[in-house]
């Protein structure tokens, strides 16, 4: 009896959690696609939570993976648009060859925002590039802290919020290049 | 933890730095504020490619490189300097654009002072005569924002020296024998008149009040004809088929007269067809030749001729070549 009100408890809570992110997903998407393509874009997201992991129950699981999920059902939207030339109308004998090596579509982007990183961070301040190497060495703000000699890590918060918004400044205002 | 905070977050996710109370404190917030939602699905994106292991490798690297320098000092920021050039280089194009579209396009011609002042012929007094108004004497004009390459200097001015035909002789010692009629194109009545006080004023013997002018002595402008038949100076550079004309204003009386460059004869009278140029006022438009130029698909050469009326400058007369093309303001 009783576990089943947890059950019951733990259902109830992952529904809400779904419910929560649904919104989100589809107000985020709403804002790059047409809103009826969003919705359904955020009803693909739900099914996938709840067909292949359906065992996920906490956010910290749950969030990350919806947003990757987001991130890949949208350039999937793109690709998709782009090949059906909502967008553009490419005569048909232009239209370029699907390749056999792994998506260049998504190898392009990633060399192009590799580039772009990389010539940001050149301009960056010591101090966020010593900050920034630290958290790519796998370190936690706490031993960040400790690192740089900082007296709270409050502060390590600050810097890195001043160094990622100069670094997305650098970049343009977003990492990747909207098409 | 309250939304700013959790913001304050937001880079340490994709780096994959944040503890577990970390992350459940930014997702939650994340939940709660569609923003800070927005925020970290973009993140995706870096986290994506910093999970990239070569990727990941190569923003060390550049990382671990020494930055190119990149001080607080304001004089050593690239982007300050990028928009101050990018401004600067704005500013230039917004000027040029703005005069090359200014018109008329003047050419401006300019004489040299004479290198000794010649004294001025004796007036005969004949105190019987009527008195005749004396012309306005002719103040050096400001030319309308004249662009730097379409001024000539002196020594553009001068003749060529052998490969070109002599321009047009010299005027008539007195012009007031010269019948108006023949060659005066009646503009308006200002122009009349003017003509007609300067007729005066020649046959009185003033000739030589402008022999140290300084100002332009001859300007001109392209006019194009438009549909009805009237021209008037065209927004935009001619064309191949335009009818256009040239509209000259020069500063001091003289015989004007337009010259076609001929590949194989040289320059050749085109305006007016008698030896005698076309009388001019000062200071008053005309506008020659009487039939237009055709704007082909290549560029003619024409030659503007002013010989000043006063006689003790005939020896010195004032040349433009004006070159009229598609595309091409003279």
């Amino acid at each position: 009896m009783a576990s089943e009100g947890v059950e019951k408890l733990r259902a109830g809570s992952r529904e809400e959690l779904l419910g929560k992110l649904r919104e989100r997903i589809v107000s985020f998407a709403a804002s790059r696609i047409q809103r009826d393509a969003a919705e359904d874009l955020a009803q693909e997201v739900l099914i996938l939570l709840h067909e292949k992991y359906g065992h996920l129950e906490r956010l910290e699981d749950l969030l990350p993976l919806s947003l990757k999920i987001v991130r890949f059902k949208m350039m999937a939207f793109r690709r998709k648009a782009q090949r059906r030339g909502e967008y553009t109308q490419v005569p048909v004998d232009e239209i370029q060859l699907t390749g056999h090596s792994n998506d260049p579509f998504e190898a392009a982007q990633q060399r192009e925002m590799r580039a772009r990183l990389i010539a940001a961070i050149s301009k960056m301040e010591e101090r966020c590039r010593k900050l920034f190497a630290l958290k790519l060495e796998g370190k936690t703000f706490a031993e960040i802290q400790d690192v740089l000699g900082a007296g709270s890590i409050n502060t390590i918060y600050t810097w890195d919020f001043r160094c990622r918004k100069h670094l997305l400044e650098l970049m343009g205002g977003a990492w990747e290049i909207s098409r | 933890m309250t939304s700013d905070q959790a913001r304050k977050l937001l880079g340490g996710y994709a780096t994959n730095s944040l503890t577990e109370a970390e992350k459940k404190a930014l997702f939650e917030a994340a939940l709660d504020d569609q923003e800070l939602f927005d925020a970290l699905q973009q993140e995706e994106a870096l986290k994506d490619l910093l999970a990239d292991p070569p990727s990941r490798t190569q923003v060390q690297q550049a990382l671990a490189t020494p930055a190119s320098r990149a001080s607080s000092a304001w004089w050593s920021r690239g982007w300050l300097w990028g928009g101050l050039a990018g401004a600067v280089a704005a500013a230039v194009l917004m000027v040029a654009v703005i005069r090359s579209n200014q018109q008329p396009q003047y050419q401006a011609a300019r004489l040299a002072p004479p290198a000794a002042p010649i004294p001025a012929a004796p007036i005969p007094a004949e105190p019987s005569r009527p008195a005749v108004p004396a012309p306005a004497q002719p103040k050096p004009r400001k030319v309308p924002a004249v662009t730097r390459d379409a001024v000539q200097t002196d020594r553009e001015l001068q003749p060529p020296a052998t490969a070109l035909p002599a321009p047009p002789p010299p005027p008539q010692p007195a012009p007031a024998a010269v019948p108006q009629a023949q060659s005066f194109r009646q503009e308006d009545v200002a122009r009349a008149r003017a003509v007609s006080a300067l007729s005066g004023a020649l046959s009185a013997g003033t000739g030589g009040i402008v022999a140290d002018l300084k100002a332009p002595l001859l300007q001109y402008s392209l006019v194009k004809r438009d549909l009805e038949g009237t021209y008037s100076v065209p927004n935009v550079r001619p064309q191949p088929g335009d009818l256009v004309r040239l509209r000259v204003l020069a500063a001091v009386a003289g015989y004007l007269s337009l010259a076609q460059f001929d590949p194989s004869g040289g320059w050749k009278r085109l305006f007016p067809a008698a030896d005698q140029g076309l009388l001019v006022a000062p200071n008053v438009a005309a506008i020659i030749p009487d039939s237009p130029i055709i704007v082909t698909d290549t560029e003619q050469k024409f030659r503007l001729t002013l010989v000043r009326a006063d006689t003790q400058a005939a020896a010195a007369p004032l040349t433009v070549d004006v070159t009229i093309g598609p595309g091409k303001a003279p």
